[in-house]
């Protein structure tokens, strides 16, 4: 397989998150199975090169200039590993806090148990034994983050990845059932060929803060996600892409449930805080 | 009575819900300290919060409501069990909540 990101006009973290997962999932279950190129933009190149994308995958990092010191974006270089997230907690905290130590007591508390219940969400849906998964995704409930702190735009962002059966698969049958039934009857009256009802179920999920078929003491992290944004105030985005769904929780109030055209093999959960109080910028503002 | 200040005889940032997701997790907190307390001292048990940074649901839950699930009597545990926390009143409540609403093991479920 080639990949040719010699043009490559822009890409987000994330996508370089994601990418760099496909291709150690690759990699995993047939080396020497991946070939490709560099882009030729070097900020894109410096941006995977200072997130960790080669250093991940054990790729020569391209040669581009070395990010100044007075560069706006710092990273949290990508971790990838199986169970356990908690162990880079601290490393979250000290991306996303920076020198944040005058944030009141209240709002680091909320950002801390934001960010370590995203870390132990990633685990937790990483996979469940009871969903046949036709997705060969790397063993153990594998997972992957990174991070950044904008210092120009004032934000910060965390994403985490995983490529188990998903959110939606893993939702308790009886709101699962339900959403399925309605959506089937939808699509039947407008004729729609294999509606998904993955984006409703997404949504459930955050309203219900649980996600686990049988398991009801698990999940309620992923209400955390909404408390964390509510506390820290300023400009919040959560967005979720799993399953066939998508899912964007706004900080200003509004919600977006969307079906995704192709199946997103995974979850991915990225959430952005701009221009918050909770944060303090080295400028000290 | 027997104290347990989270901050300081625990952790200061708690984390994860199970052993496995790291060395400071709700289980441990509960196998190592919340039961062992309820069983040893019958009187009010104060577990202090102030100091304790990030305490994420799944901790909580795991900690306090997993009593119920190990086996402890819910109403004892509610009862027995005091939150001590100098700017957090949410924490309580959610703390009640988790016991209240924790299932009991299966093969009690089903007697």
């Amino acid at each position: 397989m080639l990949i040719w990101m010699r043009r490559c006009q822009s890409m987000s973290p994330e996508v370089a998150l994601v990418l760099a997962a496909e291709i150690e999932r690759c990699l995993h279950h047939r080396p020497k199975s991946i070939n490709g190129n560099d882009p030729q933009s070097e900020a894109i190149a410096a941006m995977l090169r200072e997130i960790g994308f080669h250093n991940l995958l054990h790729f020569n990092e391209p040669k581009v200039k070395a990010p100044g010191t007075g560069e706006a974006t710092t990273y949290l270089k990508m971790k990838s590993g199986i169970q356990g997230g908690g162990n880079h907690a601290d490393d979250l905290r000290a991306l996303v806090l920076g020198n944040a130590a005058s944030t009141s007591d209240e709002l680091r508390d909320e950002l801390v148990r934001g960010l370590n219940e995203a870390v132990l969400n990633v685990h937790q849906h990483a996979d469940d034994e009871d969903v046949e998964n036709p997705y060969k995704p790397m063993p153990n409930k594998h997972w992957w983050i990174a991070g950044y702190r904008d210092a120009l735009a004032k934000e910060i962002g965390f994403i985490a990845f995983d490529q188990g059966v998903g959110i939606p698969a893993t939702m308790p049958r009886k709101h699962a059932e339900f959403v399925r039934d309605v959506i089937s009857a939808a699509g039947q009256i407008l004729h729609l060929s294999t509606p998904t009802n993955d984006h409703l179920l997404i949504k459930r999920a955050f309203e219900l803060g649980r996600s686990r078929t049988e398991k009801p003491s698990q999940g309620k992290g992923l209400n955390d996600f909404k408390v964390f944004l509510t506390a820290a105030g300023g400009k919040g985005s959560l967005r979720v892409l799993s399953g066939r769904g998508s899912y964007l929780y706004d900080l200003q109030g509004s919600e977006r449930a969307e079906p995704l055209p192709v199946q997103f093999h995974g979850t991915l959960i990225v959430w952005r805080l701009t221009d918050s109080p909770a944060v303090r910028w080295e400028d000290g503002s | 009575m027997t104290v347990i200040t989270i901050a300081t005889d625990f952790a200061r940032y708690p984390f994860g819900r199970y052993v496995d997701d790291g060395p400071y997790s709700g289980q441990r907190f509960r196998e190592e300290f919340l039961a062992p307390a309820l069983e040893r001292d019958s009187n009010e048990i104060t577990v202090v919060l102030d100091g304790a940074i990030g305490m994420g649901s799944s901790f909580l839950e795991e900690a306090f409501g997993g009593l119920v699930r190990q086996g402890f009597d819910r109403d004892e545990v509610a009862r027995r069990i005091r939150i001590s926390s100098s700017r957090d009143g949410t924490k309580m409540s959610e703390i009640a909540r988790y016991i209240a609403e924790a299932e009991l093991p299966r093969h009690r479920a089903h007697a």
